[in-house]
């Protein structure tokens, strides 16, 4: 039984890590093919606006305007568009981190690039977006506190928070999280330790403060102020704007007609750059805040199941990104995937079909043959390497931010799921696999070598009886010899 | 030759099954990758045996049914032979940029858009929008009941057993003022002209057995008060719909493609138009019977 366990675990290791191969060369000639092409997203326009003035709002960190600015300049510079340069540049940052993040794990170089090849990864390095950058610095933010580097993971900390506001919330999360489970094991050097934790900690928050104090002008962009009443309204309200108005209060309907109502529920990104907007206008922020929580719980008492279904449908899509999207393209998930599939596919449609339902339909392939191989050897499974653990720190936090994120961008707005909020979990789930299999691929080397340690010392021990064996002979010969 | 050793009578190779092990690999991961590649097919017309004669694309012309049958339905009478219908209420042939967001379903199901993925066979980002849609049914007012079905009808259609394709639009294009044509760019998919010639060379490409033939608007009217504005009088911004009809026959010509003219070859609908129109646009039963039977007699005529 301990025999076939081991061949059976062999065989699962090679075979997930030849479909792992599948995907890094169907993912690898995707990015060959479309590095070159431009994706047309709306929020990239914004960026390229606020790449103008360098001022922006809540929604939008600046640090990638000012990159994107850095990039134009560069192209009158250089033959290659400032869309081709920050690929190559986001590519090479999302590869160096997983590559950081991936110590301790067999085959590292393919590991990063198995990660980085899953569709929703692959297509956000490519675009000008700023999710492949936020999510790249926020795994070395992880990956330095978890390594004792804090003063250089605040920093990537501080980084993927300008790069995405909402990233600084999670990060915080995350780096303080895994500090205190750093200092939680360390017994010598706690104070020192401690102290570095906490500075570092501090300077984060004094220069987020300070960036955003300068660069960030709420309404700049038009849109409502981003609080969680607002983002309560939008979760809980959104699209019944119209057929639930008789329950509003009074101060909403005299601001909005019906037409208002109507075209707000048609549209969710209305309800950032109109409703609020009016209201805020109409009452002020405060007094606006009030409106929403009230219009919220109202929506939630009126429609809780329909809210409650929806809310349950966008999380579970949020946790299972590929899935999701696989489901999406079949036309049996609600989401805004459809966009981000037809900008992967412009260029080379073929190819982009192939890909895509390969890793859709691959991630649950892998996730069930590495989660059952590691199941059935749980107990034999072990303690982890030295190198292991401090990576299997690193894809538990991962995963727990890959909660957290889901949990976030479910919570606050409705009908607007989209792949390209679940950077960080396609790469928490990637950093899960690749865990999985560095213990599965240990645990068979480890049984391979006891195997053929065992096969020499049974050989040894036969080859010695064998000698004793002819000894003895030979000692009966010579005493039958000298016996005549 | 340690490793080669004797246990109570058996042998073990560790490098026989060492390539065991590997063949045992490969073959589980070759068939996981095959079936993650390919997956499983989904073809209801071929688990049918029968591929549709005839395949309509176009607008609500097309699309809409007035008393529960439709353009589709009396044609399938007419020739005898399974008709599909791929129309979508509200859509236009040209891709309007401005309008163009994740979930603008009406924008997202122009001409182009439903061309493109009938040449990729790919409705995978159709599908996605169309599912959006339907969530919002009851809210969004360019989402109709019947999209789900038509787009999984014609994802299912073997374009290379499929006869005719007959593409009906320019009524939307014409109404909301979309350009008619670009003179710098032929293939500008923002202009009426533009999406059809892309179209046409997408489909063509993809599927050169199969004959598209463009069937153009009828005529329609609008009453304003006590003026009654037509097809011939009223510009939106773009032009009147007979110059759009124009240009169909035009680029029809220019591609060797047939051309069904429904704008003047009907007879003058300025006085009987209440007998075919319900509300200045729109077919009733007798105008859906009158240009299916139009349609079925340009159909059997020869190539």
């Amino acid at each position: 039984m301990k025999k076939y366990g081991n061949e059976a675990r062999t065989v699962v290791v090679r075979a997930a890590g030849i479909l792992a191969l599948v995907q890094i060369v169907l993912g690898s000639a995707w990015t060959v093919m479309n590095l070159g092409g431009f994706q047309e997203f709306r929020e990239t326009e914004e960026i390229l606006e606020i790449a103008k003035t360098l001022v922006t709002d809540e929604y939008v960190g600046i640090l990638y305007p000012v990159l994107v600015r850095f990039a134009l300049a560069l192209a009158r510079l250089l033959p290659l568009p400032y869309y081709g340069s920050l690929s190559v540049f986001q590519l090479a940052v999302c590869f160096c981190a997983l590559y950081v993040a991936l110590k301790g794990v067999p085959y590292r170089p393919l590991a990063a690039l198995f990660i980085l090849s899953f569709p929703i990864v692959n297509q956000l390095c490519l675009a000008v977006l700023p999710q492949s950058l936020a999510a790249s610095f926020l795994l070395l933010g992880l990956a330095g506190a978890s390594r004792r580097h804090f003063l250089a993971g605040g920093v990537c900390w501080l980084l993927a928070g300008l790069f995405l506001p909402e990233y600084f919330v999670l990060g915080a999360v995350l780096y303080v999280g895994c500090l205190l489970s750093v200092l939680w094991k360390e017994k010598k050097a706690f104070r020192k330790l401690f102290c570095r934790g906490v500075l570092a900690i501090l300077m984060v928050c004094l220069a987020w403060g300070g960036v955003k104090a300068a660069a960030t002008r709420e309404y700049s962009r038009g849109r409502m102020a981003r609080t969680p009443a607002a983002m309560a309204l939008h979760r809980m309200v959104w699209p019944n704007f119209s057929n639930t108005q008789y329950f509003w209060p009074k101060e909403v309907l005299d601001v909005f007609g019906e037409e208002d109502l109507v075209r707000v529920s048609r549209d969710p990104e209305k309800v950032l750059t109109e409703f609020g907007i009016r209201l805020e206008e109409a009452y002020g922020k405060e007094a606006a805040q009030s409106l929403y929580w009230d219009m919220a719980g109202t929506a939630l008492q009126v429609r809780t199941r329909e809210i409650a279904a929806d809310i349950a449908g966008d999380f579970l899509s949020y946790c299972f990104p590929p899935v999701s999207l696989g489901l999406a393209l079949r036309g049996e998930s609600v989401s805004l995937n459809g966009w981000n599939y037809g900008e992967m596919a412009q260029r080379t449609p073929v190819l982009a079909r192939y890909y895509v339902s390969y890793s859709c339909r691959a991630f649950p392939v892998l996730v069930v043959l590495l989660t059952v191989g590691w199941a059935l050897d749980l107990k034999r499974c072990g303690k982890c390497g030295k190198g292991e653990e401090g990576f299997g720190a690193i894809a538990a936090w991962s995963a727990a931010g890959a909660f957290l994120a889901a949990a976030w961008y479910t919570l606050s707005r409705a009908g607007m799921q989209d792949c390209r909020n679940a950077a960080w979990i396609q790469m928490a789930w990637g950093l899960g696999l690749a865990f999985l299999f560095s213990r599965l691929a240990r645990r068979s080397r480890e049984r391979a070598d006891v195997a053929v340690r065992e096969a020499g010392a049974e050989a040894s021990v036969e080859s010695a009886a064998g000698i004793s064996r002819e000894r003895a002979e030979v000692a009966v010969g010579q005493e039958n010899l000298n016996g005549k | 030759m340690g490793w080669l050793a004797k246990e109570k009578g058996k042998t073990a190779l560790p490098a026989a099954g060492g390539l065991g092990l590997w063949a045992a690999s490969l073959c589980i991961a070759g068939l996981l990758a095959i079936l993650c590649l390919f997956g499983l097919p989904f073809a209801p017309w071929k688990a049918a045996g029968e591929a549709p004669c005839v395949v309509l694309l176009g607008d609500s012309i097309i699309g809409g049914s007035f008393d529960g049958e439709g353009i589709a339905v009396y044609l399938e009478k007419e020739l005898g032979r399974p008709v599909l219908n791929g129309g979508f209420g509200g859509t236009t042939a040209s891709r309007q940029a401005d309008l163009l967001k994740p979930y603008s379903v009406g924008a997202g199901l122009c001409l182009v858009n439903v061309a493109d993925a009938i040449a990729d066979g790919d409705f995978g980002e159709l599908n996605a929008l169309v599912a959006y849609g339907d969530r919002y049914l009851d809210i969004f007012d360019d989402m109709l009941d019947y999209f789900p079905r038509h787009l999984e009808e014609l994802e299912a259609v073997p374009f290379d057993q499929v006869e005719y394709l007959v593409i009906e639009h320019g009524t939307n294009d014409y109404n909301r003022g979309l350009p008619l044509d670009n003179p710098q760019d032929p293939y500008d998919t923002g202009t009426f002209g533009g999406a059809l010639r892309h179209a046409l060379e997408r489909l063509k490409g993809a599927y050169p057995d199969l004959e598209v033939i463009l069937m153009t608007p009828t005529w329609c009217f609008i009453v304003q008060g006590e003026e009654v504005l037509d097809g011939d009088s009223a510009d939106f911004g773009g032009g009147c719909l007979g110059e759009y009809v124009g240009l169909e026959k035009e680029i029809a010509e220019g591609y060797g493609i047939r051309v069904l003219d429904n704008y003047h070859g009907l007879g003058a609908w300025e006085e009987v138009r209440e007998q075919y129109l319900y509300d200045g646009l729109h077919l009733n039963a007798a105008g859906q019977q009158l240009v299916a039977g139009r349609l079925a007699d340009f159909l059997r005529q020869p190539k």
